[in-house]
């Protein structure tokens, strides 16, 4: 039955034309994150993620063969793209992977319990989405010292939000649904009911919440390193990079690529992630179905 | 009756819907006549075409559906080859329709009064306040207290049976000649069922509109209609006056429908239930599509499908069998006779 | 009803109070020693000697926490928000002077915004599985998968850098010397707004130059995610039995979208138009930034960069009191729309 689910939906996933495309994009991504090494082979191999300098001269420089994307703040821009990627994904996966664990964690636990406990944790989750998610990420990064790592503990403090509710949306469903009530009056423990139907019911839109959410991370991770707050100078991030294009905004004819080769790989990744959610979705929400 | 021109002629209508999984055939080669101030009934399980065949009468099927054959003519018009525009001037004014769950089929955010008189400014051309008068007038015909109130209330304030009334003051306020009603009754309680029927049986009195009632439940046909079609499948197995019907059902379908109908006049050790699902519309069974279920499926029934013949005055079936099932009801007989 | 808004405002200062528990224990996180210096940088530092410890004593730092807190809650509610470096004024002053600026911004992205997006969603869900719903779909798509300040970047390279037309920042020159002349009043600090005020339309349009690109690049990502959800809350509503009903009645198909389905589908808009707002302001944070533009939003971004704790954590403040009570009055006129939970 399941196996059959499964082939169903994966038949229609590869059906609709923008999943494959976001898909491929996401494959596309991976392999350059994997192949690193290789398409850009770091000059310390200790230090990949430092953009070796490429230039003493401070100027932009326009795309070359030797350096194919242009050279920017003296570092190559395609070293820092490709190198960036691995970064994307390592923002992405980690802050996606805790903050949603941490929220199934809270959400269960308001769930299942209910009561006072589920009103003080919802009251908290209320008062940590009070803080808009930018503002309050580069406000924490700023206080525990800028950085790349800052930027991520700051944005797993105030993301695991929105998980806990599904979570405990879901949990709360479940727990009035007629087979459940009827396992309950058989006398099965509660922890087990729930787990075995809550399971099943979350495990997707949670799935769904996370590559949705994967684009929008890696975008505010971007914007605190393009403001200055994340990564230092020199690292291989596409925010970085696209802070150097501040200082020439008057001038950007002379410094066109530093914009356009690290945004569009932004953007694609962006898009990849956002397509191949938006897909799962479709599959997995019925209401949505049609 | 017969010699009156039918008030609605619908002929060899076929209803597609053309899904991701497949064609389904929900209505397939389905004809009646509906006459006027008569009451038709249409009988038959969830998802054997008769909403469906409703809907095709009113063009509001959804974008999947499409008519792709017969004809539906009302009043000497074929309604399939009206131009929308035409046939939203038949729509709430000539033919009008009520729902199964008056729930739902109401808009939540308007109130009831607004709803109705929103048909009747369309249809009657006249002015917002002569609409108020109507509309109140119409919820006072429908039984519904203190109807100047209410024609103010927004549907959650009503209950399941007020909001049914209201449904029918709603389609009966231009005083349509026919009536489409989908299930009126399925989503109330039994004590409002009743009243509903009667309001309706009555109302169709007073204004003499005919009736198209579909249901799953025999004892709403019993109840209101004159004549019945069974439908199975996409198709009308069986047609026939409700008296003949009842008395002598002649399509193994129709017999097994009303054997599983709860009968307080017999001692019964359980209640017959027609063994097997309805069928996935989109595996249609060959040959008769009730031959998986049927007592008395013979090879034929596998391979051909039989049409609607003449079994009596006035009574149609669609069975290769018919002198098998008579056998059995005389067995049956004879069992309640001893 | 009644119920429910008691309900929401007993909840209220209930968060508010929560807000600033939490925002209070991301200060305590500097550590005492960059929280003395965090309270120090004021005038009070220049002017008298041995001003730490008069700090250490005013803000209670060396009192355990809840004293702490007591403290801090005390001058906040007085509206002392410590002294900001980057504003060289109290902080509280330094974003009331700035947060004309970004409501001005925001104001003029919320009308394309709304509007044009409710109206891309029904057009979408109206033309369901068509060729437009489809274009529709992947330019919503797209938009919501492009990171604002990038947008904002290739918005300068295009009508800035090549065809020369919207320029970065808020005002040309000559128009600045205008605003900051005497003669020319300021009513409102929103230079759209004094501009008509006083009869300069050069300077109105000169400010609408400026706010071109910013406004297209705050709506352009909303325009996608208001068309998202307008557009399946749509086709959700569309599936309704009482749009079947309104059909059957005989009505047009435009009464039916427009009347009958277009304000049950809208309720939920509502909802997310009221995020949509706060995050349009929180948004301004990169955009402002982006086109050097001043406002709350680049100050705060500029505070940030420059260590100016207490700017940040006014910032974040004023902020989350713009967002409990936009929740708040977007909760309330969700209720105001739908009938049933108005007559809960």
């Amino acid at each position: 039955m399941l196996k059959d689910e499964i082939k169903k939906n994966t038949r229609k996933f590869f059906r609709n034309p923008t999943a494959v495309l976001g898909f491929v994009l996401l494959i596309f991504f991976i392999l350059i994150a994997v192949f690193a090494p290789l398409i850009a082979p770091p000059e310390n191999p200790d230090n990949p993620y430092r953009i070796p300098i490429a230039t003493w001269s401070l100027k932009p420089q326009p795309p070359s063969p030797e350096h194919p994307f242009g050279v920017i703040g003296q570092r190559d821009i395609f070293y820092g793209v490709v190198w960036g990627t691995r970064t994307a994904f390592r923002i992405g996966l980690i802050v996606a992977g805790i903050s949603t664990i941490i929220g199934i964690v809270i959400g269960s636990i308001a769930g299942y319990f209910g009561g006072w406990i589920d009103e003080i944790l919802m009251r908290i989750t209320d008062i940590f989405m009070a803080l808009p998610f930018l503002v309050a990420a580069m406000v924490l990064t700023t206080i525990l010292g800028k950085g790349l790592d800052k930027v991520m503990i700051a944005m797993i403090v105030f993301g695991w939000m929105a998980t806990a509710r599904l979570i405990r949306g879901n949990i709360l469903q479940v727990k009035e649904e007629q087979y459940v009530l009827a396992a309950k009056a058989l006398g099965v423990r509660d922890s087990l009911i729930i787990l075995k139907h809550v399971i099943p019911n979350t495990i997707f839109p949670v799935i769904v919440q996370v590559s949705m959410r994967m684009g929008s991370l890696v975008i505010t991770a971007a914007a605190l390193s393009f403001l200055g707050l994340g990564a230092e100078p020199g690292y291989a991030d596409w925010g970085t990079l696209l802070s150097y294009s501040r200082n020439w905004l008057t001038e950007f004819d002379k410094a066109w690529f530093s914009i356009v080769y690290p945004g569009v790989a932004m953007i694609l990744f962006v898009l990849a992630w956002n397509l191949v959610g938006d897909a799962l979705r479709d599959i997995f929400d019925p209401r949505l179905r049609g | 009756m017969k010699d009156k021109q039918p008030l609605l002629k619908v002929k060899n209508l076929k209803t597609y819907f053309f899904t991701e999984d497949g064609v389904v055939k929900a209505v397939d080669g389905v004809n009646f006549d509906v006459y006027p101030g008569e009451t038709l009934g249409i009988v038959g399980e969830s998802g054997c075409g008769k909403s469906v065949t409703s809907l095709s009468i009113m063009r509001l099927l959804d974008e999947k559906g499409k008519i792709v054959d017969g004809e539906v003519i009302f009043e000497g018009k074929d309604l399939l080859k009206l131009s929308e525009e035409e046939m939203r001037e038949i729509r709430g004014n000539d033919i009008a329709m009520i729902f199964q769950e008056p729930m739902v089929a109401l808009n939540p955010v308007y109130t009831v009064g607004d709803q109705i008189m929103e048909a009747i400014i369309l249809h009657q051309k006249v002015g917002k306040d002569e609409a108020r008068k109507i509309a109140i007038d119409m919820l006072k015909k429908v039984g519904i207290p203190e109807p100047e109130k209410r024609v103010d209330e927004y549907p959650h304030e009503l209950s399941g049976g007020m909001r049914q009334r209201a449904m029918i003051a709603m389609a009966l306020s231009c005083h349509p000649k026919l009536l489409i009603a989908d299930e009126p009754t399925t989503a109330l309680d039994v004590t409002i069922q009743a009243q509903i029927l009667e309001l309706m049986k009555q109302l169709q009195r007073d204004l003499g509109m005919a009736i198209i009632m579909i249901t799953h439940d025999l004892g709403v046909i019993a109840e209101i209609s004159d004549r019945v079609a069974v439908m199975y499948a996409g198709k009308i197995v069986e047609y026939a006056d409700v008296k003949v019907l009842f008395k002598d059902p002649k399509h193994p379908y129709t017999w097994a429908l009303m054997n599983s109908i709860p009968r307080l006049d017999i001692e019964q050790e359980r209640l017959f239930s027609i063994p097997g699902i309805v069928p996935d519309a989109l595996h249609f069974p060959s040959g008769c599509k009730f031959h998986p279920r049927c007592e008395f499926a013979t090879e034929k029934c596998k391979s051909e499908e039989p049409e609607l013949i003449e079994v009596g005055s006035n009574h149609f079936a669609a069975c290769w069998n018919i002198e098998k099932l008579e056998a059995a009801k005389d067995s049956v007989r004879v069992g309640e006779n001893r | 009803m009644i119920a429910y808004i008691v309900r929401r405002l007993l909840l209220l200062p209930l968060i508010l109070f929560g807000v600033t528990i939490l925002i209070f224990g991301m200060l305590e996180l500097l550590g005492p020693e960059k929280l003395v210096s965090a309270y120090i940088r004021g005038p009070e530092a220049e002017k008298v000697a041995g001003a730490t410890q008069k700090i250490i004593e005013k803000y209670g730092l060396d009192k355990p926490l809840p004293v702490k807190y007591a403290r801090w809650l005390g001058n906040v509610l007085k509206g002392d928000l410590g002294w900001s470096l980057v504003g060289k004024q109290p902080v509280l002053s330094a974003i009331f002077s700035r947060f004309p600026y970004t409501l001005e911004l925001a104001l003029w992205a919320i009308v394309p915004v709304v509007f044009v997006g409710i109206w891309l969603g029904i057009i979408s869900a109206v033309h369901h599985n068509k060729f437009l719903d489809h274009f529709l779909r992947v330019f919503a798509i797209v938009g919501w998968s492009f990171p604002d300040f990038v947008f904002g970047l290739f918005m300068i390279l295009l009508f800035y850098t090549k065809l020369g037309w919207f320029p970065p920042g808020y005002l040309s020159f000559d128009m600045e010397r205008v605003v900051s002349s005497p003669e020319f009043v300021s009513y409102t600090k929103m230079v759209t707004i004094d501009s008509i005020l006083n009869l300069r339309f050069d300077v109105f349009l000169d400010a609408l130059r400026h706010l071109v690109a910013p406004v297209i690049t705050l709506a352009y990502l909303w325009w996608a995610y208001i068309l998202r959800i307008t557009r399946s809350s749509m086709l959700e509503v569309l599936r309704k039995e009482y749009i079947r009903t309104a059909r059957a009645k005989g009505l047009p198909e435009d009464v039916v979208i427009n009347k009958h389905a277009r304000r049950n589908a809208l309720i939920p808009v509502a909802t997310v138009s009221g995020q949509m707002i706060i995050s349009l302001l929180a948004g301004t944070v990169i955009i402002e930034s982006v086109f050097n533009r001043p406002g709350l939003g680049r100050f705060v971004a500029t505070a940030a960069t420059q260590l100016d704790y207490m700017s940040i954590i006014g910032g974040a403040l004023f902020y989350s009191i713009l967002l409990v009570l936009g929740n708040l009055i977007v909760d309330v006129s969700y209720a105001l729309i739908d009938p049933r939970i108005r007559l809960q």
